[in-house]
């Protein structure tokens, strides 16, 4: 019987060394700021968090916002280009409608002349025209945004050999200097750039045989080839071009 | 002074065995064959281009061709009545004179308004198209060649379409493009237009271009035919870049060594070509035959196999991605190529006529048989 007593208070006593022997922790009052000031910050992260998705939110469609203003700026720069070149070419068939037409089949002074007389019939209908009348401060950046896509990268580099051909100022022939000024003669000794085909589909078209896009260095200028003036110029419009 | 009398009478001698090559015409020579001359890059007005200009004219003797085609640079510098008088009409006024027609293409060096230069025959556009062979009741019954001039200094929209939709129109058996800068050329100085071609080479190859004339580079080059077109460059009539070829595996025969011009005439399917040098000799001569005789595809319109739909018509997108196709083209040509020969290793490094065969590679041999 006492055997059997020592068994089961054996059994029922907790085994040596246990936490329960241990004496129970106290929490400091220095734990205790500090698991508070450890559940402030994270409650303060969590609505910096939603404060920042807010934001970022609210900026996402802000930009969006802005890039469709963006673009119908743009189209509306493009839209407003086309009615200035519109205008430009009015002017242009005005003032050749002085002069006796060119047919093809001229001799050489027939044609300068015309060139020449062309020429001062449209200075004298746009002799305060200054720069940015056609090529204004609106579309200039989607137009060297244009150029820039097409002569950047390694792919581009055939293009960006092209605008060098004929370019008075890389032209292997020697340099040229062309004065670009609005409605200053294109020097006649000068050569003309090539302009890449790529560069030429990107931009907005030009009436055929009246107006077109050519570089001088890295600038582009708008050229009315009959007259062989410069209508009006964007500094820069291309990226910086090695030289030889 | 003995040693001066030697080297003149060597001189004389060598000059007069090139001079009497001139008059070796290795062409047919048919009166009913359309006979013409090629020139590029002639008008600079100096001693070189004169000279040049009298070989062409005692060709001319040999070999009446009927009409001239320029491939740009006609007029360098200023083009005013004086200069068109001494770069142009001083020249080969012995050619105007018996009413031989010149038609020009536009250079980098040219202003547009030589468009309205009657000599040029360019009726005041910047391209245009004309039928080289007889008019009239002729065209009813043969193909006959037609000639597209190119200016390939503004490929624009309105170019590229005027010029898809008159290669599309063309029943002409020999179609032949003219313009400034070659889609193929192993120049130092400028070598192949990759954008130009990127444009150019899909609308020839679907409407089954035959053969290309350029200059630019101021040598003569006849490149291996590409995808079936034979290119020739031809840009030394008055303009020369010495040892200005390097050694690329496009050249079937290079001249860089003196002023040269090309004479050709097309007799049915074949067209026999010679170039000659301003010393009447003759650096290249040979024939080649219209790849799609007897096929009657050109005639039939029908599209080459390997040519994207998508061309028909030029937009951006497609210029984007043939310009991927050819900048990676250009990439595995540029590894293909051996390096230039140190002068010490070559001593002449530039192609010679007799020279100028480069490493055929694993190309395809031309087509091009030596008469």
């Amino acid at each position: 019987m006492t055997a059997a007593w020592l068994l089961i208070l054996a059994l029922a006593a907790p085994a040596a060394g246990t936490d329960d022997d241990k004496p129970k922790h106290k929490e400091t009052d220095a734990e205790k700021e500090a698991r508070k000031r450890a559940h402030e910050e994270a409650e303060e992260a969590e609505k910096r968090a939603e404060e920042t998705a807010e934001f970022s939110e609210k900026l996402a469609k802000r930009i969006e916002k802005g890039q469709e203003q963006r673009q119908k700026d743009t189209e509306e720069a493009l839209k407003d280009f086309d009615d200035r070149v519109k205008d430009y070419l009015k002017l242009h068939k005005k003032a050749a409608a002085t002069l006796p037409p060119l047919t093809g089949n001229e001799d050489p002074a027939a044609v300068a002349a015309y060139r020449v007389s062309l020429a001062q019939a449209i200075r004298a209908r746009r002799g305060a025209a200054r720069r940015g009348d056609v090529f204004d401060a609106k579309v200039v950046p989607a137009l060297v945004d244009r150029v820039r896509t097409e002569l950047v990268g390694i792919e581009a580099g055939p293009a960006r050999k092209v605008i060098k051909e004929g370019n008075p100022k890389f032209d292997e022939e020697g340099y040229v200097p062309v004065q670009i000024r609005v409605n200053a003669d294109y020097p006649l000794r000068a050569p003309v750039s090539t302009v890449p085909p790529s560069v030429l589909l990107v931009l907005p078209p030009l009436p055929h045989d009246v107006l077109e896009y050519r570089f001088v260095g890295r600038d582009l200028i708008l050229r009315d080839l009959e007259a062989n003036l410069i209508v009006d110029y964007i500094l820069g419009a291309a990226p910086p071009l090695p030289t030889r | 002074m003995q040693t001066r009398q030697t080297t003149a009478t060597l001189l004389a001698v060598l000059l007069g065995a090139a001079a009497a090559q001139a008059q070796t015409i290795t062409l047919p020579n048919k009166e009913s064959s359309v006979r013409f001359m090629v020139i590029g890059d002639t008008g600079r007005g100096d001693r070189g281009q004169d000279e040049t200009a009298a070989m062409m004219d005692k060709v001319h003797g040999k070999f009446p061709f009927t009409f001239v085609i320029m491939v740009g640079d006609n007029i360098y510098g200023a083009d005013t009545p004086g200069d068109y008088a001494r770069k142009f009409e001083q020249p080969y006024k012995p050619l105007i004179d018996q009413g031989i027609k010149f038609y020009a293409a536009l250079g980098n060096h040219d202003n547009p308004n030589q468009r309205f230069y009657k000599q040029f025959n360019m009726n005041g556009e910047r391209f245009y198209t004309f039928r080289g062979s007889a008019g009239g009741l002729s065209k009813l019954t043969e193909g006959g060649v037609r000639f597209f001039a190119i200016d390939s200094n503004y490929l624009d929209k309105s170019q590229l379409d005027w010029l898809s939709k008159e290669l599309a129109a063309s029943g002409s058996d020999w179609k032949i493009a003219f313009f400034h800068h070659p889609l193929y050329s192993s120049g130092k100085t400028h070598g192949s237009a990759l954008e130009t071609r990127a444009v150019l080479e899909p609308l020839f190859v679907k409407d089954h271009v035959s053969v290309v004339f350029t200059g630019h580079d101021h040598f003569y080059e006849r490149i291996k035919p590409q995808k079936g077109i034979l290119h020739f460059v031809v840009g030394a009539g008055g303009s020369l870049r010495k040892g200005d070829i390097r050694q690329t595996d496009m050249t079937d025969k290079g001249f860089d060594t003196d002023y040269s011009f090309l004479i050709a005439e097309i007799d049915g399917d074949q067209m026999y070509y010679q170039a000659i040098s301003r010393t009447g000799a003759t650096i290249d001569s040979g024939v080649f035959k219209r790849p799609d005789a007897g096929s009657g595809a050109a005639a039939a319109g029908k599209p080459a196999a390997e040519v994207p739909a998508a061309v028909a018509s030029p937009s951006v997108e497609t210029v984007k991605e043939l310009k991927a196709d050819v900048a990676k083209e250009q990439k595995a040509e540029a590894a293909a190529v051996s390096p230039a020969p140190s002068p010490a290793a070559a001593p002449s490094p530039s192609p010679s006529p007799s020279a100028s065969k480069s490493k055929p590679k694993a190309r395809k041999k031309p087509p091009a048989k030596k008469p």
